[in-house]
């Protein structure tokens, strides 16, 4: 007993001269914390619970490992005023039950002050409303509107959401359609959700922009062959098509767009943003131009872009740390993590204080995705303009306008 | 001449489609007709043939040998499965036979997960893949792989059941398992054999489709689904008419796509396997005989 006290007590002054030596005002804090043999009451705790396993893994894997890489990060520097960060994390296996239960858990047993996570729209939704019963800040990173929203257009009052609306890349490709006048457009999606709820966003939408719909119809995810579907498109003779859906069927239908000899401007949604695409679909995914997070072309951003330096600083470290490619989706996860930083600099660990410090005082925050405004009736805080359009040229991700 | 090309094109669709589906259907026919099972695993063969190949290319084997060795690695396959999972259960009903491979369906999704991801994949094309305009229609040789392919399996299965021993000891043990164990054909061996050839067909079938549609561990499904009606089609006891039912539902459902709506391909390859059951449930192509499939 005594032995492990002693190499606790000689581990925490490691950790004292590791924080020492990073900056040393901090060091009152510091050595506050190694009076006490128990650190847990005073750093903050923070739960993660992302889909890093299972079908969304490729989505969860980056966010949890930047959530990981992020909190190491802060740790190492001396922590939030000289407090930790106490991370536990859960991998919900891509299983809405899996979620529920990492929440509660989260909640219940870890006491968390603020919980960032929930890698898709339907994990997310599940997860929320044991938030709201425990009156605990939440920060999701997928992309329904519903996620801070309730039905009836009210924000949700402690629900926060940190990607763009399906609906606003939406809105951005037929802005990209109005400004280079393509009016007679093919709209195809995927017959699933992401594709049905794009598709009632473009109905919307399309007068407003001028855009024509000459035919809209749907594929399905499992496609092999568009060849049938795309002679119909071809007889409308339209200005532009649009391919709106995830990588694998989105491949297969651009692939035959270009067999087909189809020679005009093809526009995708931005679920195709990643290198896969780009590798499935070969050199048919040239010339394809799709709204996307700034991620992608950080490099061709203009210098006096804000996100350009944070975009690259993220980059740099993520690939240094994992010897990969940073994604849009881990972004979500490192804008979710400097928002609760802040919120936690400013109010320490109360959750109260931490919701109302991110909804009334946050004000305009330059993140990885875009410049967030958060306010007390939008819980997201992007515009359609946090997307960049991009082009694929030669395999490339290059900037569009 | 506009609708023309365009009824070509939709041919040349379909025929793809359905050349597809016809080489898993044969699998499915070839299993049925010796063990009497309806092996619902079968598309999952398609999906390993696809995922095995596409690995083999990327550790830098030539494509060739990469679809060979991934045929020969998912026959081998088939042969564990058959041991294992069919062989040790054959006393059971047919129902619990059936539930099993549908069990093992899942189970394969699974160790596809383990190894590849979810993540879509893809297979460069056998050939150089320069569509072949064709009276403003477009062919692709890829395209034409499938289709060729399906009619030399066609050919050969013909030949293999009419003509060969072993083909004809495999029909015995359909007609007949107890006068063909009389006959010293052994049942067991020959359920062994049927079902690593028919993997060996699903895993050609995946690496011919992969070019054309990419890979990802769930595609075995949707083909395995669409590959049994073409199959009740045909009738199930038939190779050639399986085949034929197969191209017939490939044509069908490009046809429907191209004049009609994406949407309603799968009601009306589904509401046909509805039809043909009802009113033909010894399939299209059946002679007539006395046995009810």
């Amino acid at each position: 007993m005594k032995k492990t006290l002693l190499s606790l007590f000689l581990l925490m002054g490691v950790l004292v001269l590791a924080a020492c030596s990073s900056s040393s005002d901090r060091k009152g804090d510091a050595s506050s914390a190694s009076s006490g043999t128990d650190t847990s009451g005073d750093s903050i705790k923070m739960a993660g619970i992302f889909s890093a396993s299972g079908g969304a893994a490729a989505l969860g894997e980056p966010e949890m490992q930047t959530l990981k890489m992020l909190v190491d990060q802060k740790n190492a520097d001396g922590g939030i005023n000289g407090r930790k960060i106490d991370l536990v994390t859960y991998d919900d296996k891509s299983d809405q039950n899996e979620a529920i239960l990492a929440m509660k858990k989260a909640l219940t047993q870890d006491k968390v002050s603020i919980v960032i996570g929930g890698t898709t729209s339907g994990n997310s939704l599940a997860m929320l409303p044991l938030a709201e019963q425990n009156q605990v800040p939440y920060i999701s990173v997928a992309a329904s509107k519903q996620i801070y929203m309730t039905e009836d257009g009210q924000a949700r009052k402690w629900v926060f959401k940190m990607p763009q609306d399906d609906q606003q890349a939406v809105e951005r490709i037929l802005q990209y359609l109005k400004e280079n006048d393509l009016t007679k457009v093919a709209w195809l999606n995927v017959a699933n959700s992401y594709g049905t709820g794009a598709h009632e966003e473009f109905g919307k939408h399309a007068a407003d922009y001028g855009v024509e719909p000459v035919i809209e119809d749907e594929f399905e995810a499992t496609v092999k062959d568009a060849k049938p579907l795309l002679t119909r498109v071809k007889k409308e003779s339209p200005d532009a098509i649009i391919v709106w859906g995830t990588v694998q069927e989105s491949a297969v239908v651009i692939k035959n767009i270009r067999e087909l000899g189809l020679d005009i401007p093809v526009l995708a949604s931005h679920g195709v943003a990643t290198d896969q695409f780009i590798e499935v679909a070969g050199a048919a995914a040239n010339d394809v131009v799709l709204p996307t997070g700034k991620l992608l072309v950080a490099d061709k951003l203009e210098d006096s872009n804000p996100q350009k330096e944070l975009l690259k600083a993220y980059n740099e470290a993520f690939t240094a740390k994992y010897n990969k490619p940073a994604s849009t989706f881990g972004a979500y996860a490192a804008d979710a993590f400097a928002i609760a930083t802040k919120a936690i600099e400013a109010k320490g660990s109360d959750s109260a204080a931490l919701r109302d410090y991110i909804e009334q005082e946050l004000g305009e925050y330059v993140g990885l995705t875009g410049v967030f405004n958060i306010n007390a009736d939008n819980h997201m805080g992007l515009s359609p303009d946090s997307f960049a359009m991009v082009r694929i040229v030669d395999g490339k991700w290059t900037l569009e306008d | 001449m506009e609708i023309f090309s365009q009824m070509l094109q939709l041919l040349f669709s379909g025929l793809t489609i359905g050349a597809i589906y016809a080489l898993i259907a044969v699998g499915f026919v070839i299993i049925y007709n010796v063990t009497g099972i309806l092996n619902f695993a079968q598309g999952e063969f398609a999906m390993f043939g696809a995922l095995i190949s596409i690995s083999l290319v990327k550790a830098n084997l030539p494509l060739w040998l990469a679809i060979i060795l991934s045929i020969v690695i998912v026959a081998a396959i088939g042969a564990v499965f058959e041991r294992t999972a069919i062989h040790t259960a054959r006393k059971s009903s047919m129902t619990t036979l059936i539930i099993i491979t549908i069990g093992v369906s899942i189970a394969f999704r699974g160790i596809a997960i383990l190894i590849w991801g979810t993540q879509a994949q893809t297979l460069p094309p056998f050939t150089d893949n320069t569509p072949i305009e064709f009276l403003e229609a477009v062919l692709l040789p890829q395209n034409l792989w499938a289709i060729g392919l399906s009619i030399v399996i066609l050919i050969v299965m013909m030949y293999f059941f009419n003509y060969t021993f072993t083909g004809k000891s495999l029909t015995a043990c359909v007609v007949n398992p107890f006068a063909a164990r009389l006959m010293g054909i052994n049942p067991n061996k020959m359920s062994l054999l049927a079902v690593v050839v028919s993997a060996g067909l699903g895993a050609l079938a995946g690496t011919v489709i992969a070019p054309i549609s990419g890979a990802s561990y769930d595609m075995g499904m949707m083909l395995g689904i669409k590959a049994f009606v073409a199959a009740v089609v045909g009738g199930l006891t038939n190779a050639p008419a399986a085949i034929a039912g197969a191209f017939l539902i490939g044509i069908i459902e490009a046809f429907t796509e191209g004049l009609w709506s994406s949407g309603l391909k799968d009601v009306v390859s589904f509401s046909l396997l509805l039809l043909i059951l009802f009113i033909k449930p010894e399939g299209l192509f059946a002679k007539a005989s006395g046995k009810r499939v």
